[in-house]
Parts: C-alpha cells; sequence; structure tokens
C-alpha cells in the first residue's frame, strides 16, 4: 500500500500501557502555567489540549512519549517564564496597545527546544489563542515536506 | 519566488482543526478576494484555502490579515512557532528548471514566516498581540555557518552593540557568506534569542528521574547520588541526553 511505510515511520504513540500510571500529577492548564512551585514537577497533557496538539504535529516520532502511560511535559524555570509572557501578552502594554514577542530560541542538541515549543503551544491553547505550528522541515525538503 | 499550493492547504487544514471553536467564533473584519466563496467565519475561511490548493496562499494571506491587522474585532493572540529554522538558511531540496538547487529564502512560505519573525516592514507587528517563537535544530548547525553568526549579531545588538562597534560579531575575512541570511538582522530590532542549557540538577533533573522511576521506566534508587551521576553524565543535564540515561538498563 502506498505510504504506509511513510505512515509507520512518522506515527506517534503517546500510550505505552507497559508503563506504571503515575498518581497524584496534575495535568497543565490556564491557571498552573505560570506557577513556580511547578517547576521540577511533570504536568501532564489531556484532553482538547492533547488532540490540539496531535493535530497541529507538536509531537516529534524522535521524542520518547512512547515509554510512559500518559503522556506529560517537565516544567524547567523557562517554562514558567514562558507562561509569564504569555499572561503578559495578553494583558498588553501600558499603553493598552497589544504586545508581540519574537524569539528564537537556540541551544546544543537535545536541550529541549522542540519541547519547549510544544509547552508553548500548549499554553497558547489554553488561552484560546490562535495558534499556528510550522514544524520541522515541512517546507524546504523537497516531497513535499517529511 | 516559488509557491507551495499543497502544504499551505496542509496548513490551512491543521490550522483550522486545531483552532476550530476560537476561529468559529471569529466573523470576517476584512473584505478579500476569494472567487465566489463568502466565508461566515474564520473557520470557514481557512477551510477554503484547505479544500481548494490552488486558492490556499491567497486564503492564507486574508487568514493571516483577518488574524493580525487591526480592525474593529475582537482578537485573540497568536502563537506562531517555528520548529528547525536551520533549514531556511540555506539552499532547500528543491531544483529549478535549470536544475539548480532553490534557496529557501526563494520559497514563499518561508520567506512570509521569516518575514514574519524579523519583523521586516512591519510583518511582525502583531496588531492583535501574541508570539513568534522559532526553534534551531541544534545537531546540524555547524552547517549553516552564517546562521550562526546571525545569532550571534542579534544578541550582540541585545547587549547595546552595533555593526561599527569593532566587538560586533562579523564573518571571518574568507569565509563564504550567505548575504540572503545576514540580510535578516536588518530591521529586526525586538528580536531576542534564549539559548537553552542543560537542566538544573536538584529540582529539574531530579524532578524528571523521578518521574522516569515513578513510570517503571527507570529502575534505580532516586537520590542525590544518582541524580548527581546522570546529571554529570548528561553534560550537565541536557534533558535528551538525561532522559536516555533514565531509562537505560543497568546491567
Amino acid at each position: 500500500m502506498i505510504g504506509e511505510r511513510k505512515a509507520l515511520r512518522k506515527r506517534i504513540v503517546l500510550s505505552n500501557t507497559n508503563a506504571l500510571e503515575v498518581y497524584g500529577i496534575n495535568d497543565l492548564s490556564a491557571k498552573n502555567m505560570a506557577d513556580e512551585t511547578q517547576i521540577g514537577q511533570v504536568l501532564g497533557l489531556d484532553g482538547e489540549l492533547l488532540d490540539q496538539l496531535r493535530e497541529v504535529k507538536a509531537f516529534k516520532p524522535t521524542q520518547n512519549w512512547n515509554m510512559f502511560r500518559k503522556p506529560g511535559t517537565l516544567i524547567r524555570r523557562e517554562s514558567v517564564e514562558l507562561g509569564k509572557t504569555v499572561i503578559d501578552v495578553m494583558a498588553g502594554n501600558t499603553d493598552g496597545r497589544p504586545r508581540s514577542v519574537r524569539r528564537i530560541v537556540a541551544g546544543e542538541r537535545s536541550t529541549g527546544k522542540s519541547l519547549f515549543l510544544l509547552q508553548a503551544m500548549s499554553m497558547a491553547f489554553l488561552r484560546d489563542w490562535v495558534v499556528i505550528n510550522v514544524p520541522e522541515g515541512m517546507f524546504g525538503r523537497g516531497n513535499d515536506g517529511i | 519566488m516559488y509557491n507551495q499550493p499543497k502544504l499551505i492547504a496542509e496548513l490551512l487544514q491543521r490550522v483550522s482543526k486545531s483552532n476550530e471553536k476560537v476561529l468559529k467564533r471569529l466573523p470576517l473584519a476584512h473584505t478579500h478576494d476569494l472567487a465566489e466563496y463568502r466565508p461566515k467565519d474564520l473557520h470557514h475561511l481557512a477551510l477554503i484555502g484547505a479544500q481548494n490548493p490552488s486558492m490556499s496562499w491567497t486564503v492564507w494571506q486574508a487568514l493571516w490579515k483577518e488574524l493580525t491587522s487591526p480592525s474593529q474585532q475582537k482578537r485573540p493572540p497568536v502563537l506562531v512557532a517555528l520548529d528547525g529554522i536551520d533549514s531556511w538558511m540555506t539552499l532547500s531540496k528543491y531544483r529549478s528548471a535549470e536544475y539548480n538547487l532553490i534557496h529557501a529564502h526563494q520559497l514563499v512560505p518561508i520567506r512570509h514566516f521569516l518575514e514574519i519573525l524579523f519583523n521586516k516592514s512591519g510583518a511582525g507587528q502583531l496588531a492583535n498581540g501574541g508570539m513568534v517563537l522559532a526553534a534551531t535544530t541544534g545537531s546540524n548547525s555547524p552547517s549553516v555557518p552564517t546562521f550562526e553568526i546571525l545569532l550571534k549579531q542579534v544578541e550582540a545588538r541585545e547587549r547595546g552593540l552595533n555593526m561599527g562597534n569593532e566587538r560586533f560579531p562579523m564573518p571571518k575575512p574568507y569565509e563564504p557568506v550567505d548575504q540572503r541570511v545576514l540580510g535578516l538582522l536588518q530591521g529586526s530590532e525586538g528580536l531576542t534569542v534564549q539559548r537553552l542549557k542543560g537542566l538544573e540538577k536538584d529540582v529539574e533533573a531530579k524532578g524528571l528521574l523521578e518521574y522516569f522511576a515513578r513510570s517503571g521506566v527507570m529502575r534505580e534508587v532516586v537520590n542525590d547520588s544518582t541524580v548527581g551521576e546522570k546529571w554529570s553524565l548528561a553534560g550537565g543535564g541536557v534533558v535528551g541526553e538525561l532522559a536516555r540515561f533514565g531509562k537505560r538498563l543497568r546491567v
């Protein structure tokens, strides 16, 4: 069947029933996204947000989602700062004009840049923003994307 | 310039589906030339482009204008997330009719998103607020040295250095340089660079490894000694490496 191997290569598995269920973790929400006490915690991605993230291709096959019972993301200092930035943007400038933030996230290999984008998308979805995601390699790779 | 109508149609499909609830609540505020179509809300507008690749670029421009231009309608902020922009700073994999490789900046969608990120002619001014976040790949950035210079220039500008200053990062004298990439710097004031590093050891790295242990993925006790060991092996808590150590079976 045409495209079968490609579909298999690109499939995103977000759950593994062999993994243990981790009790007591909260889900990422509009309320806790800028909460400093969450640093070092893993927050769950669930419900409608999960469907939106899947649809927008926020997950990459090279990430290790398929090792855990449910998808979750680690909150680090930068995550909380991101949450505060999202809230700041919504609050607007002091003169009442909306705020625009433009930023490049760089760093060595595997430092969590793509996941940082995923967290930004999650926070934006939770706050009812319009989210536009351009996944890696969509436009320049030939063969109409990956 | 080369258009990519099918890819834009796919993008519109994903945007319309993932933002369905929000977009359905937003009526149009401007008029656009959309042949015989009369979309009733922004969701409908996006769908028109998703289902008609020949019109997808026109629809995209209309949608972008609706979301980011000032208007009477109340609009939510927009997040534009761009992953792996390294590949946008060099030749693409596409070839022209003369069989030469096309530079990524000649592709209409890439050009469009770069203009937004670098605020060319104000394209990055989101009138209803929002964020443009672009991530680099990290793994093959040595192959685009001009891009690394550009990033250093943006960081230098943040610190107050400017082009004339002798400490401002410039390409080496005989190094081949991609002028298209360096040209992005001009007019992009307000753009910042955030460099992600390893996780902090005692709270962040420990928290991650505890989660691994509670999921049954890591079969070791999580204490200061094991966390410290894995944190160091991961080059100072680089999260991808740390995750790799967390799931390694200890023989």
